[in-house]
């Protein structure tokens, strides 16, 4: 077979059985989370996150493990217990994702995903090698940091090559915003399924594999892979345009040089300078030109692999050593990284928010809910000049949280949205009623970064691009998906690249045509007090179809797999190419590696397959079986979007800009009907019809459905 | 190297013939059990031949490093000549994208298989990062190269283009002995065919090279 291996691997843990079964089985959902959506559906949607009954599949693609571009990811998908969302009756589904070498190297094992099910009764790793899949004793590692422990298993198996997934004791304890670590750096981050493994009792996936992925026209491949590196940009920023904060452009290369691709970025000259001296170089994914990651070596902290959001701790304003103390912390012990913005501000807030003359952490000192030595710890991390927002308060918070330490500690390894309910929750338990309404507000408080990343996004998550911002597309983005989509079909065009908005919207003329384009889109740059644009109906439509486009691209990216910091190819850093990428590299990739005859129709048909299954597992869950009108109950944002900002930003520190106007909720209701219209769903209730579950194939599905729930739409 | 191989090397520049072959040569007998033609045989009818006419020349064309101590297949220097391009690694620019690793391995293998890539990288970064984090590794083709010297079964030879030294997969019988020859441990094992290989340049134009995004690969060509 090319591409697929053919084999997918199941290990139930709680009877030690280890069984394989076809790929083809799934084929039609393609890989990643169409696999993972797919198997959640079939085997147990309204699983409890924690209980043994729920899944976590493993899953990668037909071209993860080739030599298609950035095809090192692998999905993680099961039902999240990091997903807030008090309307539905049951916790939700969703997906992460993460690079390095883990989902190649499964690939040369011989599978195309894991299948885990059940629990075991101590704390194992499950070992892949090739045809021989075992679960292992894992006392050996259990507590151990996450760095230690794949050290441990290496030195265990005597093979260095191994690669591995694996938790922190953050996941141990089953801290709900405990990501998978792999490597150093890369990490299954949101959705909280290093605590899904934690319940378990899985330590890590072990995988080891020395056969290869086959593909069926490998001179062509070859070819084609050469004429996409000599036009494709460096991810988010490093084209030689880019300028600004964010900016990741350190070296102009020319585009064309396909042997000096990778050496344009420096993440740590443009995130942390003063980390320069312990910048060893930049690194990859595998088969990936990149190289996004900064590999970074500092003194008594150790070597660390930085990139993104890993930077957290500099972007909310450190500007010493502690920046890389956090990625450290965050990786070794297991704690999403992203989540950190909500929870950082959020500690600040609960110093700077003040009831009766007292902020709300002495109240909590008051009432026995915080030891002194936390307070203590947690003011010093306070921002100037309260504090030094430096290493201590740094490493008060996140071995609290990794550890559950206390009323606070546990509360806050919830996630901050939980937390906030479950602090108020207590303080009205006794019977100090203004303190736990003051800890509410925080859901209305704006994060740094134009207003979101650290503000209360959705669905319980900080959210990594604002609705108000980009556009209405991102709002129903946001809406329809169960996490923080973090989808960078978008950003790739507009945000991360250098071009200035006269330059960026030729191009996506090119990619969707006048009429999108120029009702659709928004100068992301533009004033902050200028509101989105807005044409009536044509923007109704435009939005919608954007909204499509990223949906289904996101559903590509996440089943073949490849990384979104590089696909869909919106740009080129090439001038004589107007700056415009090519957007069918997917499809012409799928087909040299499968063999499979493939357009961009074909391939977004695959794609919605996948983003259906994902709307019917939610519509299972959000009315727990019960006809549900996901539209009017799930599809939504947090009215904070809808409102002028009257609540208080949050300290000017570091100085944040203020959002853009609040969001409309005619033109969010109208683009959702166009949305709904384009993908087939039923415009009153949001939920997919018959016939077009008929017409992807998907007939069998749509009963299976009405079996388990309750009547589709026609 | 045995004190008969030695004496019979000192003799041969002092042109004599050779006496008797050393007593224990085990390799040799399997391989006249197999009716090949071992490749210290074959040496040993051209060595002599070859080394009796150019005694001057190779003992000035020998390297400076060169000990009789360091073969034992009775070779010298001119009898394997140097390779006329290799290529060089700078692990400070490797990324570890392993784009090297699926380029040899598709392009000799038909299949994106690192694990039989013959430029291979180190990529187990939870060590001390004192070391770079990924390094990529490649065949030196060394002058007196190991794996060459310790064939018995004439499967390594040396590229017409280049002067690489090559394992003919046919000829190979899988005993391992360039394996464990190899003192940078580039000899790859196929565990399907129980077949070895190596580095071998890809005829003059290595595709490592050609599409490593990080210039961590070069190819220098004297030819």
């Amino acid at each position: 077979m090319n591409g697929w291996t053919g084999t997918i691997v199941r290990v139930d843990l709680s009877s030690g059985a280890i069984t394989t079964e076809k790929t083809e089985k799934y084929i039609k959902y393609t890989g990643g989370i169409g696999f993972g959506y797919k198997v959640v559906f079939d085997e147990a949607p309204l699983a409890e996150p924690f209980s043994p009954e729920n899944r976590l599949v493993f899953a990668t693609g037909p071209m993860t493990g080739t030599l298609a571009p950035s095809t090192g990811r692998s999905e993680v998908i099961g039902v999240s217990p990091h997903v807030y969302a008090p309307g539905s009756k049951h916790p939700l589904v969703t997906r992460s994702g993460f690079g390095g070498y883990w989902g190649a190297e499964l690939k040369f094992a011989g599978y195309d995903a894991l299948i885990i099910q059940g629990k075991a009764p101590k704390p194992v790793y499950i070992n892949i090698r090739n045809d021989t899949v075992t679960i292992e004793d894992a006392a050996f590692i259990w507590g151990q940091d996450t760095f230690a422990a794949q050290d441990a298993i290496k030195a265990k198996q005597g093979d260095e090559k191994v690669q591995i997934a694996i938790i922190g004791p953050s996941g141990e304890k089953l801290v709900r915003i405990s990501p998978i670590i792999h490597r150093i750096g890369n990490a299954a981050g949101q959705g909280g399924f290093g605590a899904v493994m934690g319940s378990k009792n899985l330590k890590a996936v072990a995988v080891r594999g020395t056969r290869g992925v086959a593909v069926a026209d490998k001179d062509g491949l070859v070819k084609y892979v050469k004429s996409v590196r000599e036009f494709q940009p460096g991810p988010l920023g490093s084209t030689p345009l880019s300028s600004g904060p964010l900016s990741w452009t350190e070296k102009h290369i020319d585009p064309k040089d396909i042997n000096k691709q990778a050496l344009r970025f420096d993440q740590t000259k443009s995130c942390a300078p003063w980390l320069n001296e312990y910048h060893v170089k930049a690194q990859s994914c595998y088969s990936c030109p990149q190289g996004c990651y900064a590999y970074m070596n500092v003194p008594g902290m150790g070597g660390g692999a930085v990139s993104c959001t890993q930077w957290f701790y500099s972007w909310l304003g450190n500007k010493d050593k502690a920046t890389f103390l956090a990625n450290q912390l965050a990786n070794k012990l297991g704690v999403d990284t992203f989540e950190m913005f909500p929870m950082i501000q959020f500690v600040w807030y609960l110093q700077d928010e003040t009831v009766d003359g007292k902020s709300i952490l002495q109240h909590l000192r008051d009432k026995k809910l915080v030891t002194p030595e936390i307070q203590a710890g947690l003011e010093k991390g306070h921002y100037p000049p309260k504090g030094d927002l430096g290493a201590e308060g740094l490493e008060t918070l996140m071995n609290m949280i990794a550890s559950r330490q206390g009323f606070l500690g546990d509360a806050l390894a919830e996630g901050f949205r939980r937390a906030m309910d479950i602090i108020a929750a207590k303080f009205e338990s006794l019977g100090m009623g203004s303190v736990a309404k003051r800890v509410m507000h925080f859901e209305n408080m704006e994060g740094i970064m134009g207003g979101v990343v650290g503000g209360n996004g959705g669905w319980g998550m900080s959210a990594h691009y604002d609705p108000r911002s980009f556009g209405y597309y991102w709002a129903v983005n946001f809406a329809m998906e169960n996490r923080d989509p973090n989808r960078h079909a978008m950003t790739n065009l507009l945000e991360w690249t250098g071009l200035k908005f006269e330059q960026a919207l030729p191009v996506a003329k090119t990619i969707w045509g006048e009429e999108i384009a120029e009702n659709g889109l928004s100068d992301l740059f533009r004033e902050r007090d200028v509101p989105l644009t807005w044409n009536g109906e044509k923007s109704a439509k435009a939005n919608a179809s954007l909204a499509r486009f990223i949906h289904l691209r996101g559903c590509i990216k996440d089943s073949v797999t490849v990384c979104d910091w590089v696909f869909p190819i919106m740009t080129s850093g090439r001038e004589d190419r107007k700056y415009t990428g090519d957007v069918s590299v997917e499809f012409k990739l799928f087909e040299l590696v499968t063999g499979e005859k493939m357009t961009q129709d074909k391939l977004n048909e695959r794609a919605a397959r996948i983003w259906n299954m994902h709307r019917l597992v939610t519509a299972l869950e959000w009315g727990g079986g019960k006809p549900v009108n996901l539209r009017k109950e799930h599809d939504q944002l947090p009215d904070h979007f809808f409102a002028p900002v009257e609540t208080r930003l949050l300290p000017p520190f570091p100085p944040a800009e203020h959002p853009h106007p609040p969001l409309d909720r005619g033109h969010f209701e109208a683009t959702k009907t166009e949305y709904y219209t384009y993908m087939g769903w039923d415009t009153e209730t949001g939920l997919p019809r018959r016939a077009t579950l008929a017409a992807l194939g998907m007939g069998d599905v749509a009963e299976a459905f009405e079996a388990k729930g309750f009547k589709l739409p026609a | 190297m045995s004190k008969n191989v030695l004496e019979r090397w000192q003799d041969a520049l002092r042109g004599k013939k050779p006496g008797n072959r050393a007593p224990d040569a085990p390799q040799e007998d399997a391989a006249q059990e197999k009716g090949l033609m071992s490749r210290r045989r074959m040496l040993q009818i051209l060595g002599v031949q070859v080394v009796a006419g150019t005694v001057a020349v190779s003992a000035l064309a020998a390297p400076k490093n060169f000990n009789p101590k360091h073969y034992n297949r009775e070779i010298s220097p001119d009898q394997l000549p140097n390779t006329r391009a290799w290529l060089v690694a700078n692990p400070a620019q490797c990324v570890g994208c392993r784009t090297c690793e699926i380029m040899c391995s598709l392009s000799h293998d038909g299949q994106c298989q690192p694990s039989l890539s013959r430029v291979t990288t180190t990529y187990d970064p939870t060590r001390a990062l004192s070391r770079l984090a990924v390094m990529v590794d490649i065949c030196r083709q060394c002058n007196m190269a190991d794996c060459y010297l310790a064939c018995g079964f004439d499967a390594l030879s040396l590229d017409k283009a280049t002067g690489a030294r090559v394992i003919d997969p046919k000829k190979c019988t899988g005993c391992g002995e360039c394996f464990a020859a190899c003192p940078w441990d580039m000899i790859v094992k196929n565990e399907e065919t129980n077949v070895f290989s190596k580095c071998d340049l890809c005829g003059g134009d290595p595709q490592c090279v050609k599409y490593c995004p990080a210039e961590a690969l070069s190819f220098v060509d004297l030819r």
